[in-house]
């Protein structure tokens, strides 16, 4: 038993000490290294609630343990009720931790409920099986797995599901929102730093729930209303040959029924807005780079990508698919 | 009928000894319980009241979740596509089904005392509950059209609640007609007084249920609901 | 209630300790129960002699071989469960594996926990109900021993209805809790048809199993056991099994009216036609969360009971711990919207239930301390179930605290659907109610089985399982944090998740070890462990008091139960020998039993029991059909299974035994 009681101490230690080191890698989307006001709190929470945690553990376990090593050898039974030890440590300790721990949710609860100021802009984001699409109210823009905000700024989510319900979170910057259906649920958030976090879809919602992740981008203010400016406009006009032959290939084939390309024929809308696919860092919510060779593979043959995704095998020749390709790419 | 009533007349004579005996001592001293010896609670009465609670409880979450749903309905409720319920039907069914407690009632009252009264009475019960279930097919008659199980969320729990309601009303009646049969063979008499008491408590839940059920499913519907 | 000190006026004389320190060997057969057995043993030997061979095999409605029954086979379901996990860590050890598709892991995940709960924990209680529960409280049967035998019937073909379906390639893929329209429109084939059929048909074992659980604990008490003589794992039983009768109402309604949306396109859940999503989880929580409890309660009253008797003393604060127990049982109903923190429910809600959440702390402290407080004021005897016992505290105050902090809602908002949640909840599940189990199995295999096991081997076991426990599951904690979200079947590297993943694959290879090895202890105790003595233990509880194994009627003569600690205080035990010639302790002329009054214990009457049939059987078989009917679209032949059910039940109703009782 003792032994027991030495490698849980040590899983202890070992849970500090890795935690605090992840806490400095910048690229797990670690919930301790927070960068906005939720976050932020949620990360002070986490905190203040292992320390009372790890005292209680310790309390706990070191008397356990100890009872058996102290009372193994002893002749001498106390007959007494103890009742006073289970009154006094049973129900104080936890009524003082209940206390303190309820008055830490109301003040996160409070300090989540309203914005410090009014939210800068609106952004609407839809959860599909398995992506995101994002409309930037008052504007034309429409995006897909990438939602970008101006820097230190709150703004504010409306969220909606398309069709089952998923979970919007981006665990460095905002806590999880369900997505549900015909019901708009509405939050804010607050990003502190420039940078790209790693969103995820945190409600199971079917086959490819883990390929359904997005990227938070916070920019400051001048490069965020630039980059909603080139949103917003329709799309580039093709430039080369190929890219010529890949635009009217994709007008006229399966894609326009299910993908909107603004300032072409292309208006289906089971797929993502393709207008700028050009200018995304991953293609389908985040499951591989955005380049050529990723993406025609996955033009090609998308189940083989993403097993059980909504878009079907494209049985195309190289040349078109390499014509639709370069297209694809210019979008910028 | 009339094979219960003799069935139930032999029986008497049989019990007459030790049943109405110390039934009418047990009343003297202002006691009910007679063939129950000597006190307390079977563990058929406790099982008994267990169903009820796990039955009332059931009930209890999907008259919940009708509310749930009409005041998470927008439009009005009913729908705007639904009539409001048929009244007339549904009262007539939910009062014969509370009327029929006092023949329940006395009928256990007389099978506690080995009389053969008992058998026509709850038998006079039974056949309320046959009638309860036929008058809620006839409303289902009137609802159809305009209301269907899969056209709205409304019609879906107006038909499934009294369905279901109807199901155990009608799983009552078989209790109610197992026991007559078994009195048949054997007698009104202590046997069979304890059957038909935990019985009888089942009844007095479908009726109060069914009161539940009817100002719920039926009259609710007129309180508000279109706007 | 409230005079439970076994030391009230006139009984200051009972003993609350087992001061024993030298005793080292304990009499083969009790003197007492060796002197009631040579008077009536043989008499009752002949009444309650059971049909042998298939025959019995099929009709016997003996709890306790009924209660074996329930641990074999919940035990198989859990390792059922248990492979399907490790299949999920094997494909979890490293970044980007694709050794199963994503189908088959969500298949793997929905069913591993929906076993592991409804087919495993509760039912494993059960088993333990079934075979103790009415030896400790001194009687010879349940209440309804063909009730019994049904419901043992009915998880038997519920647990193989579900577990088909993964051979089926059907098998549920929606998660536990199968939140809608996931489960609904979205999956149109049959497997969560499987899932809502399956629940359902399980439910009725887990309702009518309740019922006579608690109908025993109340009625069959050995006389002079009043409520505060009760011993405290019956306390567990009775609050689980009343927590059943209220929980599962909500899950069988929302079972029935996602079948109904499936296949009768019924709206209750459809949002476009007025029903609702978010109506699914409250009906599912509002049984889901009390259900935890459920899963906990009975494996605490293990604890409660090997504790005092490993710890040589009667438990202190009993009157807290009954309380507490009774408590949780009550307030876990009102905590249900914590699973639901991130719905975007109104901050009045959040607030509320985050009070209500923390409440549950109190209670559970409560207990804590109560068997910390017992160790601490007794002399520890460490042995296998005494350190399953210790390792459940460790590990479920571990998994308590982190409930505790999902009482504060940003922070819920913030784990929820992570490994955070999944490291929480293996530390209350494995921690507080395997371990127990565990503890449970050693304690009790002298006497179910009439067989001492291996000290050494138990001590190995109860490493083994510990370590790998941990191991397993104290990572997930990190992960969680780190931002991996639950139910992927695949996950990237280079967000520093790989290393814990691979930690918790070879602590979950490590658990599978000591799974092994455990069974391997128990294989070994039967086919070779020394014979057990009556009481082994020295315990304090009267399932002691019996044979190892115990002859089918139990006890002899009905003892008087003078204290908490009836094996202890001296009175009780020769309370058998004092009544050995009076036939209403002994009865000996016919299969039957002692009920006795709710809360004194004192005699009502002599009840009679039935005996063997295979109507049980026949009533499972024939819901068994209408339920496979039902899955299979075919509703006239499920009605006339249906149909023919009832006639079935009919002629059991027909032949009460009370009918044929004796005169009084
Ligand atoms: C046996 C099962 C079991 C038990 C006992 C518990 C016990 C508790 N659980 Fe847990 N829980 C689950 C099984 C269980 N849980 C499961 C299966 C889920 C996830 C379901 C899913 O999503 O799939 C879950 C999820 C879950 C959530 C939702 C998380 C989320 O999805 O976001 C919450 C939120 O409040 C919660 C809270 C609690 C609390 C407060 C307790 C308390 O009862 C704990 C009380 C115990 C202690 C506190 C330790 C002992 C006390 C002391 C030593 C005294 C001193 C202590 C203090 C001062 C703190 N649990
Ligand atoms: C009582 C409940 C219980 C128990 C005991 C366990 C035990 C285990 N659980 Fe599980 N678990 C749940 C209840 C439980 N779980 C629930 C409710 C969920 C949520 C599901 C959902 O999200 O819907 C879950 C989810 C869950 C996940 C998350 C899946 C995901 O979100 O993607 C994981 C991942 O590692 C996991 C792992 C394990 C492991 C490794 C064990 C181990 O402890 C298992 C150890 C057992 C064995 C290894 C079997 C022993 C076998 C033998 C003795 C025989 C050996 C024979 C041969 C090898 C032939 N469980
Ligand atoms: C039946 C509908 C359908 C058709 C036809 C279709 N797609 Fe798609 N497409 C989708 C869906 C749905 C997704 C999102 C998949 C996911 O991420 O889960 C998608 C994703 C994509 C993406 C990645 C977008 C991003 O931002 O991640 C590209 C590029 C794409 N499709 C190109 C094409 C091309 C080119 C064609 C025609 C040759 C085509 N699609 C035909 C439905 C379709
Ligand atoms: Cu969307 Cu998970
Ligand atoms: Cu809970």
């Amino acid at each position: 038993m003792q032994r027991c009681g030495r490698s849980m101490s040590g899983l202890l230690a070992a849970l500090v000490t890795t935690v605090l080191l992840a806490g400095c890698d910048d690229r797990s989307p670690s919930t301790l290294a927070p960068s906005g006001p939720k976050s932020d709190f949620t990360t002070m929470a986490w905190w203040i609630l292992f320390s009372v945690a790890a005292f209680v553990c310790i309390l706990i376990i070191s008397a356990t343990v100890l009872a058996a090593v102290v009372r193994r050898r002893t002749t001498r039974i106390k007959t007494g009720e103890g009742r006073r030890f289970v009154l006094v440590l049973g129900v104080i300790l936890p009524s003082l931790v209940f206390a303190g721990t309820f008055a830490l949710g109301i003040f996160g609860l409070a300090s989540d409920a309203e914005p410090p100021h009014r939210p800068a802009m609106t952004i609407d984001v839809v959860g599909h099986q398995w992506w995101w699409e994002v409309h930037y109210q008052g504007t034309d823009a429409v995006t897909a797995n990438e939602v970008h905000v101006p820097v230190g700024t709150p703004i504010e989510l409306r969220l909606v599901t398309d069709d089952v319900i998923h979970s919007f979170w981006v665990p460095q910057v905002m806590p999880k929102m369900d997505l549900l259906p015909r019901r708009v649920n509405k939050t804010w958030v607050t990003v502190d730093h420039a940078g790209s976090y790693r969103g995820e879809c945190a409600e199971y919602c079917g086959v490819q729930h883990a390929h359904m992740d997005f990227r938070l981008v916070a920019q400051p203010r001048s490069q965020f209303e630039s980059w909603l400016q080139q949103e917003e406009q329709t799309a580039a006009t093709p430039t080369t040959a190929a890219e010529r032959r890949g635009e009217q290939f994709f007008t006229a084939a399966s894609c326009a029924t299910c993908h909107t390309i603004r300032g072409t024929s292309a208006h289906g809308d089971v797929g993502p807005d393709l207008t700028h696919v050009g200018s995304r860092k991953m293609l389908a919510a985040g499951t591989i780079p955005n380049d050529t060779g990723h993406m025609s593979g996955w033009i090609a043959n998308s189940q083989a990508v993403k097993p059980g995704n909504e878009m079907p095998p494209q049985p195309i020749s190289p040349s078109d698919l390499h014509d639709v390709v370069a297209y694809l790419q210019s979008l910028k | 009928m009339s094979d219960v009533h003799a069935a139930t007349t032999r029986a008497r004579i049989g019990d007459r000894a030790t049943a109405q005996g110390e039934s009418e001592r047990a009343v003297r001293r202002g006691a009910w319980p007679v063939t129950e010896t000597p006190v307390g609670k079977t563990t058929g009465w406790w099982g008994m009241l267990l169903f009820i609670a796990t039955e009332a409880t059931m009930f209890a979450a999907f008259i919940a979740s009708y509310y749930y749903l009409r005041f998470a309905t927008a439009t009005g409720w009913p729908p705007p596509s639904d009539k409001l319920p048929h009244v007339l039907v549904p009262s007539i069914g939910t009062g014969v089904l509370v009327l029929s407690c006092v023949p329940m009632w006395l009928g256990v009252k007389a099978a506690r005392r080995g009389r053969m009264l008992a058998a026509p009475l709850v038998t006079l019960a039974m056949l309320a509950g046959v009638a309860f279930v036929v008058l809620q097919a006839i409303d289902y008659l009137q609802e159809y059209p305009s209301s269907t199980p899969s056209k709205d969320a409304y019609g879906s729990l107006l038909f499934t609640i009294t369905g279901l309601h109807a199901f155990h009303v009608a799983i009552g009646v078989f209790m109610l007609l197992l026991v007559l049969f078994s009195s048949l063979f054997r007698g009104v008499g202590k046997a069979q007084h304890g059957a038909a008491r935990v019985c009888a408590m089942y009844w007095y839940f479908l009726a109060v249920l069914a009161v539940a059920i009817y100002v719920t499913v039926y009259l609710s519907p007129y309180m508000g609901g279109r706007s | 209630m409230t005079t439970t000190s076994p030391s009230r006026p006139g009984t200051e004389t009972l003993s609350t300790v087992a001061d024993d320190l030298d005793a080292t060997t304990r009499y083969d057969v009790l003197p007492e129960r060796g002197a009631a057995e040579a008077t009536v043993g043989a008499a009752l030997d002949e009444e309650w002699a059971e049909e042998p061979g298939l025959k019995g095999f099929i009709t016997t409605v003996n709890h306790k071989r009924i209660g074996r029954r329930y641990l074999v086979t919940a035990g198989i379901f859990f390792m059922f469960a248990g492979i399907n996990a490790l299949i999920m860590r094997t494909q979890l050890a490293h970044p980007n594996q694709s050794l199963i598709s994503p189908e088959e892991y969500d298949q793997l995940f929905t069913l591993h926990g929906t076993v592991m709960i409804f087919f495993f924990a509760t039912p494993m209680n059960s088993g333990f109900g079934n075979f103790f529960l009415p030896l400790m409280i001194g009687t010879r049967d349940m209440a309804y021993p063909r009730l019994n035998a049904l419901s043992y019937w009915i998880f038997l073909f519920a647990g193989i209805f579900m577990l088909s379906s993964e051979a089926l390639q059907w098998a549920p893929d929606a998660g536990w809790f199968a939140y809608v329209p996931l489960s609904n429109e979205y999956s149109p084939a049959l497997n969560l048809d499987f899932y809502a059929l399956g629940l359902l048909f399980l439910a009725v074992s887990s309702t009518i199993g309740a019922m006579n659980l608690v109908v025993t604990a109340l009625k069959m008490r050995a006389p002079g056991m009043s409520l505060n003589r009760v011993p405290l794992f019956v306390w567990g039983i009775v609050t689980q099994s009343l927590m059943l009768v209220f929980a599962l109402p909500p899950l069988d309604l929302a079972n029935l009216m996602l079948f109904l949306d499936r296949r009768l396109h019924m709206r209750f859940f459809d949002t476009a036609k007025g029903g609702d999503a978010v109506l699914w989880q409250h009906l599912f929580w509002l049984f889901g969360h009390p259900d935890v409890y459920i899963i906990v309660l009975p494996a605490m009253g293990i604890i409660s009971t090997i504790i005092p008797t490993f710890s040589r003393r009667s438990i202190i604060g009993y009157p807290y711990v009954v309380l507490a127990t009774v408590a949780t049982g009550i307030i876990s109903f009102g905590v249900w919207v914590h699973h639901m923190f991130a719905v975007g429910l109104s901050n009045v809600s959040l607030t509320f239930f985050s009070a209500a959440t923390l409440t549950i702390s109190v209670p559970a402290g409560i207990q804590m301390l109560a068997w910390i407080g017992t160790m601490w004021r007794g002399r520890v005897v460490l042995n296998p179930a005494m350190l399953y016992a210790m390792s459940f505290i460790i590990t479920f105050v571990v998994g308590g605290v982190t409930g505790v902090m999902f009482a504060v809602v940003p922070f819920d908002q913030q784990v929820t659907d992570s490994y955070f949640v999944v490291a929480h909840f293996h530390y209350v599940l494995f921690g507080g109610a395997v371990l127990p189990m565990l503890g449970g199995l050693f304690y009790w295999w002298p006497k179910m089985t009439g067989r001492m096991t291996s000290h050494a081997g138990g001590v190995i076991s109860c490493v083994l399982i510990f370590i790998g426990m941990n191991l397993t599951f104290f990572p997930m904690h990190i992960q969680g944090l780190l931002g991996m979200p639950r139910r992927i079947y695949t996950y990237p590297s280079g967000y520093g998740w790989g290393t814990y993943n691979l930690i918790e694959t070879i602590g979950a290879y490590l658990l599978a070890l000591g799974f092994l090895w455990t069974l391997f202890v128990f294989v070994q105790s039967l086919l070779s462990g020394p014979p057990a003595p009556d009481d082994p233990w020295g315990a304090n509880t009267l399932e002691w008091a019996t044979g190892s194994p115990p002859k089918p009627y139990n006890f002899p003569v009905i003892p008087t139960v003078h204290s908490l600690n009836p094996l202890w205080d001296g009175k009780t035990l020769q309370s058998m020998v004092d009544h050995r010639h009076d036939p209403q302790r002994t009865m000996t002329e016919h299969h039957q039993a002692l009920r006795t009054s709710e809360l004194d214990g004192r005699i009502e009457r002599v009840m009679s029991m039935p005996g063997e049939t295979s109507q049980p059987l026949l009533v499972a078989a024939f819901l068994t059909m209408t339920v496979c009917f039902l899955l299979a679209g075919i509703p006239i032949a499920a009605a006339v299974a249906f149909g023919i059910m009832g006639l079935v039940i009919g002629w059991w109703m027909w032949n009460r035994p009370e009918i044929d009782e004796p005169a009084p």
